[in-house]
């Protein structure tokens, strides 16, 4: 008898829990990508949800993506009226990336953040991007080839480009909510821009062109707290990667003489230092730069010490014009501490930090920030001296 | 009424002797056995001798024909020069034949009749002279069989390629040819009341457990059933755990892993008629070993060893997870396998628990199928197996693709076990797991781990745990369970199992270092 209960006890266990949280893989729409736009009611929401049918060629004339967009003033609502569209739940587990519209981010993102920090179904490995001078929905429009999903592609962009590439940075949903937080640092985030638009790119025939219309990640958008204020150019987003440490490698080169060096940077290591000066902080940012040489026009001798030393001094020249610049545009023009000097004062000097917290980015504008900047070329190549030399 | 009842009783205790007269006697022995046709009976009246009458009695097709032709004979010679006696009597002539058979036979004597039906079934031959109540049983028996060969399922690329007959006599010797040492202990049993199958026990005295040995055999002499046919029939008997699922006795087709494992203290169970000799107490991790590891490279055997552990979690738990992973954690897979996953479900009518359970059980049933259909239309049947399991059923929109490489994975995981029993039982819990996977996902699978774990733990093969050198921790045979350490740091047998104060090997280093003296020949 009590082997009885016991079995119908386990039985029942089976039968009345109810299979919580399932959901077959045919009755789900797996969401890539979610563009916020605005729009008259408050938000403009789109959908990129993967089509599992034209990815696996059963259906190769369908379109890859399918965009579901709905406007409302929730976002938790409008994810849930999409089902009037669409078949398929949507699932948002395997969000890749988060299309901001540039409008709605020079509004302020705050209110959004908290739809993807606090529901469970979020994971935390996606990018947030914004639509440069376009819409979310624009940009998600596009199909894109090589990989037919055209987020999971900007995804492999982000990252790809983020280590490869210096005037790129990627930002996930806690970094970016942790910056937005912060009282000492704020955000920057990559643009995303269409690039050679033509007036099929919403459709499978883009594919048909050699050169179709792409997606492509650009220069840094600057935050000020939640709001977009403006954009960085190519040199300084690429400063602005070695300033915070950023940069893994890249590529970049120096004008010496008449000649170009194209050199591949294999490190660039940043340290910011807070000193106090008559009671004020000041800020030395130590770099340290090495580079492989990967071409040179002219027949310049690298073998010789004293151009390489050369060299050297020309780069850190360049660096340190590229690093003030950027200080200086941040300071002047967004008056934004994107660098996150604050944090590093509040770290240092926590004291002092609680006085000039409160209005830290006006305080900003005066910090003293100074370059150490130290360069050494690694590797010359494969050959040392350049084969326009003759052979002397 | 009384006198009747005592005339009964003594007409009773008569018929279990035997008579003096031979032709009643072979009258009663036609009647017992209801006057069968392979029943060879044959009256000799040699010419020389007026008053003596012996007869052969034996089942023709149990015992060997020229060995009894040749007795026939010999006894004939026996009588050929005239043997004068002081006293001819029948007892004379019984007793000139017995010393004649014990020359070159065993054989015994005995006046019981229901003894002499008894050796008669035993295929030995009967020998009755005509005025004397007793009889000589000779063991002739037939020799016809398997010879020794391959085994058919414990195969081995290194290592003796012996394998046990159905004849317990040879499967002895295998054994014993292996193992010549004088504490070497054989006993004798016999069981099944219809059968009268013959059981021996062996083990090595100084090294196994007294108290195994001992439980071992008084659960054998406990043992009351009409019919032995197979070790697997004394197996089922003797388990700790009646209802488990697992196999508590190993059972081995080859002699030298029998070898092993009564130097390690165990105990054998060999059963007449069954090419699979019993070894207990058996613990888990040896179900996971084979002989083999012992004859290669430490290094390699390892390496195999864990790929054995790891083909024991996939065929466990490889449906299971993709049901889960697939019905409830689609955040768990990276995003390019979940579209390829998801572009492959894309069109498929069954949810994946269903699917599932429909190709394993269309592959449980190809694998029955494939051990009992004649072996004529073997490859009739591998064709449309791999059409069901395959491209067919793929391209047919009822499974995915993945599915089919779920099964593969899990069908190919599964004869990688050596033991079939365990792989079997693997077999089973696999479903369980499967249906825990469907209804809870990965905390199923979680619980159902516990439990299995935890009945392994609780499980005993002759009341040593099961999970022995794992389980509750023993110091010296951890030492080759995953890991098969090299034969020099066994130098303990397993504590848990055997006697270990025996050292096993005693030098450290055949071979010495170079410093000392190694010789290098050029």
């Amino acid at each position: 008898m009590k082997k009885l209960l016991l079995i119908l006890t386990i039985l029942a266990n089976v039968f009345l829990c109810g299979c919580l949280s399932e959901g077959e893989l045919t009755d789900i729409g797996i969401a890539v990508s979610v563009g916020i736009d605005k729009s008259e009611e408050g938000y403009l929401v789109t959908y990129q949800v993967m089509n599992p049918k034209a990815i696996s060629a059963k259906a190769p004339n369908e379109a890859p993506t399918v965009l579901y967009t709905e406007s409302g003033k929730d976002l938790f609502q409008i994810k849930r009226r999409i089902t009037e569209q669409s078949p398929r739940k949507m699932y948002h587990s395997h969000l890749r990336t988060v299309i901001l519209g540039e409008e709605i981010a020079k509004e302020g993102i705050k209110d959004i953040l908290d739809f993807f920090v606090r529901g469970h179904e979020y994971r935390t490995d996606y990018y947030f991007l914004i639509a440069k001078g376009t819409t979310a929905h624009n940009i998600l429009k596009v199909i894109t080839p090589l990989e037919s999903v055209s987020q999971m592609d900007m995804f492999n962009v982000v990252e790809k480009s983020d280590k490869e590439w210096a005037p790129t940075k990627s930002i996930k949903v806690y970094e970016l909510a942790n910056k937005i937080i912060s009282d000492g640092d704020n955000p920057v985030m990559t643009g995303v821009k269409v690039i050679n638009t033509n007036g099929k790119s919403g459709s499978n025939d883009n594919l048909k062109f050699s050169d179709p219309a792409k997606l492509s990640a650009t220069s840094l958008g600057v935050f000020k707290e939640d709001k977009l204020i403006g954009w960085l150019t190519e040199d300084e987003s690429r400063a602005y990667n070695y300033i915070i440490g950023e940069v893994e490698s890249t590529a970049g080169y120096i004008e010496y003489e008449q000649n170009r060096i194209s050199v591949e940077v294999i490190k660039a290591e940043s340290k910011s230092k807070v000193y106090i000066i008559n009671g004020k902080p000041s800020i030395n940012v130590g770099i340290d730069w090495v580079c492989d040489i990967s071409a040179i026009t002219g027949d310049l001798d690298l073998t010789d010490k004293a151009v390489i030393e050369k060299v050297n001094d020309k780069t850190r020249e360049k660096l340190e014009m590229l690093f003030n610049n950027v200080v200086k545009r941040a300071k002047e023009d967004f008056r934004s501490d994107i660098f996150g000097f604050g944090e590093d004062i509040h770290r240092a000097y926590p004291k002092l930090w609680k006085n000039i917290k409160y209005d830290w980015n006006d305080q900003f504008t005066e910090l003293p920030v100074n370059f150490n900047v130290k360069t050494k070329v690694n590797n010359l190549g494969t050959n040392t001296k350049s084969i326009l030399s003759k052979g002397e | 009424m009384k006198l009747i009842k005592n005339s009964k009783e003594s007409r009773n205790s008569t018929n279990n002797c035997i008579s003096k007269k031979l032709y009643d006697n072979i009258e009663k022995i036609k009647k017992e056995f209801g006057n069968p046709s392979d029943i060879v009976i044959r009256v000799f009246e040699p010419d020389d001798y007026d008053d003596l009458r012996y007869s052969n009695i034996y089942f023709k097709n149990l015992v060997d024909k020229s060995s009894i032709n040749s007795l026939s004979m010999g006894m004939a010679d026996v009588l050929k020069p005239k043997i004068a006696l002081k006293n001819p009597t029948p007892e004379a002539y019984f007793r000139i034949f017995r010393n004649y058979i014990l020359s070159f036979r065993k054989s015994e004597e005995g006046s019981d009749f229901n003894v002499l039906l008894k050796e008669l079934l035993l295929g030995k031959t009967i020998i009755l002279v005509d005025g004397y109540d007793r009889f000589i049983s000779i063991d002739i028996f037939s020799t016809e069989g398997r010879s020794v060969e391959e085994p058919t399922t414990q195969n081995v690329i290194r290592g003796p390629k012996e394998g046990f007959v159905e004849k317990i006599d040879v499967n002895i010797s295998l054994v014993r040819k292996r193992l010549k040492t004088k504490s070497i202990r054989v006993e004798n049993l016999t069981l099944g009341s219809e059968t009268e199958t013959k059981i021996l026990l062996m083990y090595i005295d100084k090294i196994a457990k007294k108290d195994i040995v001992d439980e071992i055999r008084r659960r054998l002499n406990r043992i009351k059933i009409d019919a032995i046919l197979d070790s697997g029939n004394i197996e089922e008997l003797i388990k700790d755990d009646r209802y488990s699922i697992f196999p508590e006795l190993l059972n081995s087709e080859k002699p030298d892993s029998v070898a092993a494992n009564l130097l390690e203290g165990r105990v054998a169970i060999f059963v007449d008629g069954s090419p699979y000799v019993l070894t207990a107490p058996a613990l888990f991790v040896e179900f996971l070993q084979v002989s083999e590891d012992y004859y290669h490279n430490f290094i390699i055997s390892t390496f195999i060893r864990i790929l054995r552990y790891v083909a024991f979690f996939l065929t466990l738990f490889v449906p299971a997870l993709y049901i889960s992973v697939i019905k409830f954690h689609m955040e768990m897979i990276p995003t390019p396998l979940l579209i390829n996953i998801a572009s492959q479900r894309e069109g498929i009518p069954f949810p994946p628990f269903i699917e599932a359970v429909l190709m394993e059980g269309v592959f449980e049933i190809l694998r029955e199928a494939g051990i009992r259909m004649p072996k004529i239309i073997g490859p009739a049947i591998s064709i449309v197996g791999a059409l069901v399991l395959g491209q067919a059923a793929v391209d047919a929109g009822i499974v995915s693709a993945f599915m089919v490489i779920v099964v593969s994975i899990t069908a190919i995981a599964s004869f990688a076990i050596p033991n079939y029993s365990f792989s079997n039982a693997i077999r089973i819990i696999r479903f369980a797991m499967m249906v825990l996977a469907g209804v809870y996902g990965l905390y199923g699978i979680y619980m159902g781990s516990i439990a299995l774990i935890l009945h392994l733990c609780k499980l005993k093969s002759i009341g040593v745990p099961y999970m022995l050198p794992i389980a509750p921790k023993m110091k010296y045979a951890t030492k080759d369970t995953i890991i098969r350490y090299p034969l020099w740091f066994n130098k303990a047998r397993p504590a848990g199992i055997s006697v270990s104060n025996i050292p096993r090997v005693d030098t450290d280093n055949v071979v010495t270092k170079k410093e000392k003296g190694n010789p290098e020949f050029r």
